[in-house]
């Protein structure tokens, strides 16, 4: 059994990872604390679940890639939107982070309500078939748990693949180190705050959709999933994306075994609780490098 | 004539809630998600009290904010290390976590079923059950509420929590003992909270945790951020107006499924629009920094 709760708690966490890595970069980067980006969470399987509709139902191959790839792109569009319209006046005028928290609080409302007025509250599922399980020894996988598993692991190696090694992660780490510096050497620092939001998306988008086809979704999906991933973000350390990861996994794994001795109605107090008493014994999150006053 | 008192009576207990938040986030600069786990603690600790001890109204209010303000002394302990985003996230869980113990201590608060049949409250022998009677008791609680914090807010204490809102380095080098002063602006906002969810408990006879969700955190949140921060007024027009504003709603014949859409994305874009043009709110004084 425990190997069975340890797996599935990794499966939960690797899901976590990109949404809470998503919420690290923006955070990061665009200094945003994006609660908006639950918006994002959900938005993304309605827009699937749009296109899908346009594309067809006869769900061959080619329809499923084509309604995909629009999901993608809409996701992009939809945070572009976000950062030109509420995001970047306010970065413009140096505004406070509470007032960026309120404004971002404010998309989340207007997203999730859109959501449920042309989609309706009830879940929607994705995937009605029964998924063929796998049995290895006494741990049981179902193949969507597989794909999970599998995508998620190499979206996250890509990020941190594209972060260490390309020019464009260079830039984006720079950002966030400086973000007036930026442009003083000439690096369009509007542009990468922009990609950042669209970078975070897609990682928030490629969770909920890998998560929707397995239970299906809701409109208010997006806020427990947002808060998991801030939650992570901090406790593993808010200038560290790989402390982002290593908390999404621990908060993967505890979740499960709350599950599991207690009742999944303890989650997210669970998720609460872990993230008092990280911060009690490290203030800064477990993987957090020594700041100066004035950068933290 | 019905409908108008129960939107009076609302209007006081959001009214309530809004001035006693404002003491937090307009005049201590605390940004808190949690006020309504406060009133969601006050409103069941009431209803505990009178159903399975049949405690008396009065008595049981007491106890209740006595008991509120000492929870409140634990959040404040966990949160006020913390500061800004960290702060609201660790409020968030305060919230998060009174919610769950609600929801799921079903020996104790019967969880999702909700207590039913708490009795009217009577205050020395008088009975206040009739609507009109609990909108003039309600205005006079209101008002006592709204006194004593106007007293707070004048007073040195208060004049102490705007320094260190506005400068809190400043207000530790003139000997000011920060960390007490927050403590105590949080014990009073939560008590305040605390009277609110007793009168809302005795009010509608039936409490279940889905009226204290993170969802009614934000709505208070939105109305004293909508109606302006740091001043009395403020958040009275701003609670007025997120009650009276969806009410309007529905003499357009709009659907209630819809409506409560509708009402919520418009709480939203005035979050918003109040952030990008005027952070302290339509008559606030206080601008967030």
């Amino acid at each position: 059994m425990a190997f069975q709760i340890l797996l599935n708690g990794l499966i939960a966490g690797l899901l976590y990872s990109l949404v809470a890595l998503g919420f690290s970069l923006i955070y990061s980067g665009a200094k945003v604390f994006h609660i908006a980006h639950g918006a994002i969470y959900t938005a993304a399987v309605y827009f699937f679940l749009a296109w899908i509709f346009v594309a067809g139902p006869a769900s061959s191959g080619w329809s499923l890639f084509a309604a995909l790839l629009a999901t993608l792109i809409s996701v992009c569009l939809l945070a572009l939107l976000f950062e030109i319209s509420v995001y970047r006046p306010l970065s413009v005028r140096r505004a406070p982070p509470l007032v960026t928290f309120i404004s971002s609080l404010g998309l989340y409302i207007i997203i999730v309500n859109l959501i449920a007025l042309f989609f309706g509250n009830e879940t929607k599922i994705l995937n009605p078939n029964i998924e063929p399980t796998i049995t290895l020894g006494e741990v049981i996988i179902t193949r969507m748990q597989i794909i999970q598993l599998i995508v998620s692991s190499l979206i996250i190696l890509l990020v941190f693949f594209l972060l260490k090694q390309t020019a464009l992660g260079r830039n984006i780490r720079a950002l966030s180190d400086n973000p007036i510096l930026v442009n003083v050497l000439g690096i369009n620092g509007k542009r990468i705050r922009i990609l950042v939001f669209m970078l975070g998306s897609l990682l928030a988008a490629s969770a909920s959709l890998l998560k929707a086809f397995d239970v299906g979704v809701d409109p208010h999906v997006g806020l427990s999933a947002v808060l998991t991933a801030a939650v992570a973000v901090i406790i593993g350390g808010a200038n560290s994306h790989f402390g982002a990861v290593l908390g999404a996994l621990l908060l993967g794994m505890t979740q499960n075994l709350v599950v599991w001795f207690l009742s999944a109605q303890w989650q997210d107090a669970m998720t609460f609780v872990i993230f008092i008493l990280v911060l009690l014994a490290r203030r800064d999150g477990l993987l957090a490098t020594k700041l100066r006053l004035e950068e933290r | 004539m019905n409908y108008l008192l129960h939107l009076i009576v609302l209007i006081e207990l959001y009214v309530m809630l809004a001035l006693s938040l404002n003491l937090m986030v307009g005049y201590t600069g605390l940004l808190t998600l949690a006020h309504a786990a406060f009133y969601g603690l006050g409103a069941y600790a009431t209803t505990l009290l009178m159903v399975n001890w049949g405690f008396d109204f009065l008595f049981a209010l007491i106890l209740a904010i006595a008991g509120t303000v000492l929870l409140s002394f634990l959040i404040s302990f966990a949160s006020l290390r913390f500061r800004g985003d960290y702060f609201i996230l660790a409020t968030l869980a305060f919230q998060v976590i009174v919610f769950a113990v609600l929801y799921n201590w079903v020996d104790l608060t019967r969880g999702p079923y909700g207590i039913p049949g708490i009795p009217k409250p009577s205050l020395l022998g008088i009975k206040i059950d009739s609507l009109l009677s609990f909108s003039l008791f309600g205005f006079v609680v209101a008002c006592l509420i709204a006194g004593f914090l106007a007293l707070i807010f004048r007073s040195p204490f208060g004049r102490t929590l705007q320094a260190i809102r506005d400068d809190e380095l400043a207000a530790t080098a003139l000997g000011k003992n920060v960390m007490s002063f927050k403590v105590r602006s949080v014990a009073i906002a939560s008590g305040c909270a605390a009277v609110a969810g007793a009168l809302y408990a005795t009010y509608v006879t039936f409490i279940d945790p889905t009226s204290f969700t993170i969802d009614e955190s934000i709505l208070m949140l939105s109305m004293v951020i909508v109606g302006g921060t740091g001043n009395l007024k403020g958040p009275m027009v701003g609670a007025v107006m997120l009650i009276v504003l969806p009410e309007l709603l529905r003499f357009l014949a709009i659907p209630d499924a819809v409506a409560a859409n509708i009402r919520l994305i418009i709480y939203g874009f005035l979050l918003i629009i109040m952030m990008h043009v005027r952070p302290q709110g339509l008559a606030g004084k206080y601008q967030f920094e």
